[in-house]
């Protein structure tokens, strides 16, 4: 005997065949900070990385196939170098970048919006009371660590596939940081798709 | 029906971004930045000027909104810390924030004045130390919680009409000095209509 579905679920079953669905996505990608050198960070999105970890773009800079993304959310977040013991950036880099920058957000031929890192709460991170005996460790995140903390637009926009997209971070000039990081984007929203 | 036939939800169309000659409604933060002198300012006015670049500002006339539309719904003061970022806010924003006023006017007249003590923007960096090399554990010190829910939103939102002259001026009753200069961002949040691409 099957289990009864309530009705109120069925809408979300994933395997319906010949039909369309809409599923929670996050958008990400990621570049190096270089110290006291990058002024610039444009392209983001633009890409298909190397690896997951940097970015889950398929297709450089657009929605592939028949895939559309419906933005709701955006965040970006500072991070320690990747395969370093570092497990967080320093909490005067975090606030040196965050504080300094802005990024701008384009689709197709403009831009469609504009902010103060500031603004762009990632809606996670580590939380607590860092301590390592002997040492000093501090760590910073952008906003408070909490998906509910996330900077939503007023306004969601609907990507449709083969519509380019990017962003770009600026700052006034280069940081004096204490080492290269990473600078992560997040797009958060749906992802609609052809069903599996 | 959306790309290749992938239905799109009712509500979702109501956001493309390519529909031909028609206008669209778009988030948008407006912000500004100005510096407190460590030795004290009676006043800054904001969005009389445009910006050096973009993470000082986006308003691209001076004073205007141009031919678009803007809504504000909430509004916010940020303390950045020095230019460069080096330094940190410090208690600084604390003593600004506590004596002094923001006025916002639009065309002739007053729209409103806060307190900045209850304007938090919303945002900025939550962090922690265990330090004993010399940051200042006041390092994140800001106007409320940086979290985009803790943003002052206004009850009755302010459309203001293309070509309108407003402004912000955070005023002091005296010039109080602070240990190092500080750069202020003023925040106006909401969305703005424009011409479609």
């Amino acid at each position: 005997m099957a289990i009864p579905v309530p009705r109120n679920l069925r809408k979300n079953q994933v395997t319906v065949p010949n039909a369309g669905e809409w599923i929670d996505w996050i958008l990400y990608d990621t570049q190096v900070y270089v110290d006291n050198t990058t002024v610039v960070l444009d392209g983001f999105f633009g890409t298909v990385r190397a690896s997951i970890v940097d970015s889950n773009m398929e297709t450089g800079g657009q929605m592939p196939g028949q895939k559309m993304f419906l933005l709701r959310g955006i965040g970006v977040e500072v991070l320690p170098p990747l395969n370093t013991s570092a497990t967080t950036a320093p909490l005067i880099d975090v606030i040196a970048l965050i504080h300094q920058g802005a990024l701008r957000l384009n689709i197709g031929s403009k831009s469609y919006a504009e902010w103060p890192l500031f603004l762009l709460s990632a809606g996670g991170g580590v939380f607590g009371n860092p301590y390592t005996a002997g040492a000093s460790v501090t760590y910073g995140v952008n906003g408070l660590p909490d998906p509910r903390a996330c900077y939503g637009l007023a306004r969601p926009l609907l990507l449709t596939s083969s519509l380019n997209f990017s962003c770009r971070i600026e700052w006034a000039a280069a940081v004096n940081i204490t080492a290269n990081c990473r600078i992560r984007v997040l797009l958060k929203g749906e992802l609609g798709r052809p069903v599996q | 029906m959306g790309n290749g036939g992938i239905p799109i939800p009712s509500g979702f169309s109501d956001h493309s971004v390519t529909v031909p000659n028609a206008s669209e409604w778009v988030d948008k933060v407006l912000w500004d930045t100005q510096q407190y002198a460590a030795g004290g300012q009676v006043f800054l006015d904001f969005f009389q000027g445009l910006p050096a670049s973009l993470p000082a500002g986006n308003l691209t006339q001076a004073g205007t909104i141009g031919n678009n539309v803007f809504i504000i719904r909430g509004l916010g003061v940020f303390a950045r810390g020095s230019a460069t970022g080096a330094a940190g806010v410090g208690l600084g924003i604390a003593v600004l924030a506590a004596q002094g006023v923001l006025r916002l006017i639009i065309g002739a007249k007053d729209y409103g004045v806060w307190p900045i003590h209850l304007l938090p923007v919303g945002g900025g960096v939550y962090g922690a130390a265990n330090d004993n090399t010399g940051l200042s554990p006041y390092e994140t010190t800001n106007i409320g919680r940086p979290d985009p829910r803790a943003g002052y939103v206004l009850t009755r939102p302010l459309l203001i009409p293309p070509n309108l002259n407003f402004r912000v001026r955070l005023e002091w009753t005296a010039a109080i000095a602070i240990t190092n200069a500080t750069n202020l961002v003023v925040c106006l949040k909401g969305e703005m209509g424009r011409f479609v691409q």
